[in-house]
Order: structure tokens, then sequence, then C-alpha cells
């Protein structure tokens, strides 16, 4: 463990340490392009010079492929380093187009950045004199490029290669005319082509999706967890709601990779990525539904206080077997405790399940997506919310039993069943069932089918935690309130069950976690206080083992 | 560190606190003014050559020029062949600290500018006319020199511009428009001062 001081500070980093990442320990930053914890070392953009002094001896290195050494000193602030910067940056400049009023990247760009704290000349070069190159050009389906912008870093390059394993980008021609431009006859488009927008450190490459829709000085940034599959990547929603007038709806601007060296690390996939717009879809459901004659509107409060009724009258007349449920793994943890407590624990539900064979899945591939796109399937399993005792009935055969019409009360959450049955099946379903409540997120043909439809909140509406497929439970937190009169599905168990007579552990989603803590084995000792932002694995459950990064430098443990 | 300047109030004497005498002494001066002025354009209407000339402005037929820093309406620049100038940079909206300026960016169909605004709106009853969305704009598109001061209207709506009104004024001139014509209302403007003389 080499010791060494950066501006005078001591730190102790584990050997083969990089001075950048060394000096980040101390939360220095020493300026750099091409430098990428996740990507191999290039040292081709000449930022991070730093002076070193070793054993008596000065000299100017660069701090991306220079490791830590015993008794090194670095320094990061001196007027020569000052100077090499401001050179480095002047030729970065020499060319840039005066963009940056229309460049989406204006405001997080690290060629302003440390134009401010580095440049701050004035131009030699005459606006006319400026090289040109391509503007707006398309390289993929997702992705724009302005190659004047390009700094060259080639971190896009690099990722293509070394993360996704296709080559899509490259960088092409010799000095001045060098440009990134796509690989001959390829578009970027593989499944993590995102990733290169969120590196590039100027605005060569901007998102379509993202494009010139905010300023990113107007956004609010949440951390969050991905919801598309089982993985559970870690993200920030980039959020705005201030100004409406842009685009009515859309509250969620963009999603952005959140560093977890042991779920996705610095990366995202595509479907992850612009899976949000669900969210702020035109077909989500904003308010309660009813069939029941008499009443003109419904409410969220009546429609609890039939259900519970017509739970009462199915249980008393024939017992828990006339009451099925069809849970969701892309409920949170919380909402399948209560699930589990109010209808296994309490009224004897045996059947209740959260798989249906027909479930849509998703692309799996080796690098971050599973086939399994519930973020909670393991929660699921973990919490217990599954057929149980003798009569227990699971899954398929649930909503087999449910068209024989075994089935008073049949309780469903998210699944869409009119997408796995015929119009025969579900007419039959409709006649067979004396009442079915659905609780969902979007208009679809449950929503038709089911006597009552609750609306409920989504992944970015609400604090929740799910447990990933490795059994790493994470935490997501709200931005804003749920969209019209949608609730968190934990909070309609509750109501269900007190309209029921049975009180269910606590008022607030914190409380109902710790009271998991309490009664699951394998959340045994977890609270949600003590939940810390890039999660916790369960009780019994080890880390997976990390994935060797192309840098091989010791990982980051910011 | 602000020192604290102790203020004191001014004490007033016997004879202000009687208040009548101040008042008639205010009033005198008013009355005055009222009366030599009074002369003097009843004297020019007759054809008469008053010394000094009158000082009353016969606002709206005559207006006072207007100091080229003065902010009033607002206007888009465009460019010589009438694009817009503005590129939607919404440096403008950023500096607004009354969040009046409402733009919607889009890819513009000319090739020669990426971005351009789909709609540029200003909500006139917010608007402090404090003039920092001029010093903020990069491109020079957004002015407030339209020289046009008379801003009334019979509702609200009629003070919610959109980019269609705010370029109708942007011609590619330097010069303020003053005074101004709105929307083709043009103001009346009669010569008082001929009308008397029989012209």
């Amino acid at each position: 463990m080499p010791h060494l001081e950066i501006n005078g500070k001591p730190v102790e980093v584990p050997a083969g340490t990089n001075l950048i990442e060394a000096a980040r320990r101390l939360n220095i930053e020493i300026p750099h392009y091409c430098y990428h914890p996740g990507l191999a070392v290039v040292g081709s953009c000449r930022m991070c010079q730093v002076e070193v002094e070793l054993n008596g001896r000065k000299s100017i290195v660069v701090g991306c492929n220079t490791a830590a050494a015993d008794g090194m000193k670095v320094f990061n602030n001196t007027e020569a380093i000052h100077r090499i910067r401001s050179g480095v940056l002047e030729f970065y400049l020499q060319h840039h187009p005066l963009d940056c009023p229309i460049c989406d990247d204006a405001g997080e760009c690290d060629l302003q950045n440390y134009y401010l704290l580095h440049g701050l000349h004035d131009s030699r070069v005459e606006l006319t004199e400026k090289h040109h190159k391509h503007k707006v050009h398309d390289v993929g389906p997702t992705v724009v490029l302005d190659s004047e912008r390009c700094v060259l870093c080639s971190r896009c390059a690099r990722f293509c290669r070394e993360i996704a394993g296709v080559d899509e980008l490259g960088i092409f021609e010799h000095g001045g005319d060098s440009e990134l431009l796509n690989v001959p006859g390829r578009l970027l488009e593989n499944d993590y082509a995102g990733n290169v927008v969120d590196l590039c450190p100027v605005g060569a490459l901007t998102d379509k999706d993202f494009r010139f829709r905010r300023r990113v000085w107007y956004l609010k940034r949440t951390p969050s967890v991905c919801t598309g599959c089982s993985r559970g990547c870690n993200i920030y929603v980039d959020w705005e709601t201030s100004r409406s007038y842009k685009n009515p709806q859309r509250r969620i601007q963009r999603l952005k990779p959140r560093y977890n060296r042991g779920v996705n690390e610095w990366w995202i996939c595509d479907r992850g990525r612009y899976g949000y717009h669900a969210v702020d879809a035109e077909n989500r459901l904003t308010a309660p539904r009813t069939k029941s004659d008499g009443e003109s509107e419904a409410t969220v409060d009546g429609v609890l206080d039939r259900a519970a009724e017509k739970i009462k009258a199915a249980l008393a007349k024939h017992g828990p077997k006339s009451v099925a449920v069809i849970a969701s793994s892309s409920s949170s943890n919380e909402d399948l405790f209560l699930l589990k407590r109010l209808f296994a624990d309490e009224l004897k539900v045996h059947s209740l399940d959260v798989t249906l064979s027909g479930e849509p899945k998703g692309k799996e591939d080796e690098i971050l997506m599973k086939a399994d796109v519930s973020p909670n399937r393991r929660g699921a399993v973990e919490i217990g919310v599954q057929p149980w005792g003798g009569g227990g009935v699971a899954g398929d055969d649930i909503v087999a039993s449910a068209l024989d019409g075994d089935y008073e009360v049949l309780i469903v959450v998210h699944h869409d069943l009119t997408r796995m049955l015929s119009q025969k099946e579900r007419n039959r379903l409709g006649q067979n069932c004396d009442y079915i409540l659905y609780l969902g997120t979007h208009e679809n043909g449950m929503c038709h089918l089911a006597d009552d439809v609750i609306p409920i909140a989504m992944w970015a509406e609400r604090d929740a935690t799910y447990t990933n497929f490795q059994g790493r439970v994470q935490r997501t937190w709200r931005p804003f309130e749920p969209r019209g009169e949608a609730l968190c599905e934990w909070r309609v168990w509750q109501e269900l069950g007190k309209r029921l007579g049975h009180s269910l552990p606590a008022e607030s989603v914190a409380g109902v976690f710790d009271s998991i803590g309490t009664v699951v084995a394998s959340f045994k000792g977890l609270t949600w206080e003590g939940l810390p932002a890039n999660g916790i694995m369960l009780t019994g459950v080890s880390e997976p083992a990390y994935r060797k990064v192309q840098s091989s430098h010791p990982l980051p443990a910011y | 560190m602000i020192d604290v300047k102790p203020v004191r109030n001014v004490e007033l004497s016997l004879w202000q606190k009687t208040y009548y005498p101040e008042l008639l002494k205010g009033l005198w001066v008013t009355s005055q003014h009222f009366f030599r002025n009074l002369g003097r354009h009843v004297g020019r209407a007759l054809g008469m050559k008053t010394e000094p000339p009158m000082v009353t402005i016969l606002y709206p037929e005559v207006r006072r020029p207007i100091s080229p820093r003065w902010r009033g309406l607002h206007r888009l620049m465009r460019r010589p062949d009438g694009a817009p100038r503005c590129v939607a940079c919404m440096m403008c909206e950023t500096a607004c600290p009354d969040k009046c300026i409402y733009i919607t960016a889009g890819e513009s169909p000319d090739g020669r500018v990426e971005k351009f605004p789909l709609a540029f709106e200003i909500d006139l009853l917010r608007c402090c006319f404090c003039g920092l969305c001029v010093e903020a704009c990069p491109e020079d598109a957004i002015r407030m020199d339209t020289g046009y001061l008379e801003l009334a209207g019979y509702s609200r709506e009629e003070f919610y511009l959109d980019r269609e009104f705010l370029l109708r004024r942007g011609e590619p001139t330097t010069h303020p428009q003053y005074p101004g014509e709105l929307d083709g209302a043009t103001v009346h403007r009669v010569d008082l001062v001929k009308l008397a003389k029989g012209h």
C-alpha cells in the first residue's frame, strides 16, 4: 500500500492505483478527458499532467497512466501545471465551435469547467478560420454526433469495443483532420449505445431523446433504481416539473447511470435508459374505475369499501378458498410484505402467487440485461408470496381455476391477464368471477375486465425497496408525487386491512420496511435508515465477484 | 460589515406644526405654474409668441424622445433573411427573475442553425422590465427598445405575447422603432396648435 502526498495531503492507496484515482480519494480533481475508470487507459488527452517528485527528482507525468508509488509527492496546483493545462486547452479550443448556447452539454461540459479553471485566455483564431467538420451527424438511432465539438478522447470508441463488445465508432484520418465517425457500414445501435453520451466529456455526442428538451441546469437529480429488469441498475432520475409548458406530461427528463461496483458499474442499458417514458405515458391510470351501478364517479374509498365487503362476504360464505391473489414481482418489498401479511397471515388465503408463465420476457446478455423484466422477483421469493397450505394453487392454476369459477373474489396486481387469454376466456373469467379487483399503472384490457380498478404509483413516484437477482436490497427515492389519484400499493393493502378489521404494521414505508427486517429471516437486521445508497446484500448472501475492469487499476471506492 | 447609522426624526417648528400655512405655501407654488402655463398655451393658440415656450407636452399627440437605454415592450429580432435570430438557448428564460419567458426549443428546419424557438412566449403581466433577458442574450435576439409604453389591454390573454407577435416588430434594423405602431393601430396624431390657428 503506497503512501503518497497530493498537494501536501497524505493518502494511502492500494498498489497500482493511478494518480487520478488517488487524488479522488482526497476530493482533489485532476482534470482529464480521455481517462475513465471503467475503460482502458490511453493517456491521449494530456489534460491530467501533474508534477511529481520522487526520490528528489521532479518530472511532469500524466496522472492517468502513472501508478502511485511510496514517498511520491504529487502537485496538481503549481504554476507550471497551470500553464501546461492552459496550453493544452488552447489547442482543444482552437477549432472548437462557439456553440455553447445551443449545446446540450453546456453546464456539464468539461471543456467549460476546465477553461474556467485553467484557460481564461482569448482565442487566437479568427471565427472565419475555424475548421469545419460534420455537424448534426446521425451515428445511430439514439445518438447525434457533432464532430466539431469532439475532443477526440476516444472514450466512446473504447466503450463500444471494451464494454459493449462491438466496433461501431472509431477515429479516422490523421492530425488536424482526425474525426470521430461510425465504423464504415455500421451504426451505433448496440444495446448500451446511450452510455457514450454520458461518457462524452463535451457536447459531441448528444442523446436524441433529451436533445433540446431542457437546459441541464434546470434539472433536479434524485438517486433511484431502474425497474426495467431484475438487475436493478443504480440510476439518477433527472427531472423537472416547473416548466410544464415545454412538454406538459413529461416530468422525468432523462435517466443517468449511478456508479455501483457490484451491480452496473458505470453503465445502464438503453432499455432501462429510455424505459422511463412509461411513467409519464398518456395511458397512465390516474383515477379509480368501477363497473358497479348506482355510482356516478368512482372514488378510491368507495372501491376499497366495496372490495372489503366482497372479500368479507366471500370469506364468510365459502371460506378462504374462494379468494385468490395474483400479485406482481414488479411490486416493491413493502407492497409484497403487506400483501402477504394481509392475505396469507390474516385472511388465510392459500392461493397467492406472483409468477405467471405468460409474463413478458426481455433480452438477456452477459453485460447487464436480464430476461426477467420484473425488478423484485427475488424479494417476492424471500418474503414468501407463494401458495401455501394444502389448498394453495400456483400462478397459472389460479387463472385456470378462476376460469372454472372457483373464486368469488380475484385480486390482480399489474399482470394483464387479458393478454394471456382468448376473447372467449376473457368473457368466461368476467362471468365466472363474482368480483375482480385490479391494481394497475396503465390502461390495458384488465381495466375493462375488472369490476373495480385502483390506480397505483410507479417506481419514480414513491420511496420503495427492491431486491435484485443477486439478493441486494436497493431503495428508490421519490422525486415527485404520484399522478392523479394513484396510490402506493402498500397503502392499498393497509387501507383494505383496516376495513377488514386487521391492522397491518406501520403507517409509513420506513416502518413497513423495518417490520420486514424483524419478520422475514433473510431481511433480518435491515432497517430503512440503515440502507446504504448502493444497496445492501440480504442476510447470508455474499457479494458477487466483481467483473474485471479493462483499466486494470483497482476500482474506485466511491 | 455595515455600520449602523442612527437617524433622528426632524423636529418640526411651531410654524410647520400648525399645518395650514405650509399647505397654502405648496398650493401657491402649484397654482403659479398652472396659471403661467395656462396663459402661455392660450397665448400660443392665439398666435402670440410666448417666452419661454410652453413646457407641457401634449401627450399622446406629442411624445418625449426616449433614451436609447429605456426599456419597454420586447421584440424578437430577425436575421436579414427574416428567420428569427433566437436560437432557443434559454439564457433569457434562465436569467428572468419573474419566470415570465416561456421557450420551447426545436430542431431548426434551416440548416445553418441547429436550434430555434418553436414557441417563444412572454407573460407581460409578470414582467418587471428589468432587462436581464436583453443582457443575457448571446445573439442580440431579444430587445426592449420598441419605445412602446402604452401597455394596456382588456384581458389577461392580451398580455400573453407569442412568438409571432414579438417577431412582428423585429425587422432587421438597428434603430429603435419610435414612436411605435402596435399591430396596425396607428397612433392618432393631431397638431393642436395648427388646429387652433385654423390650418
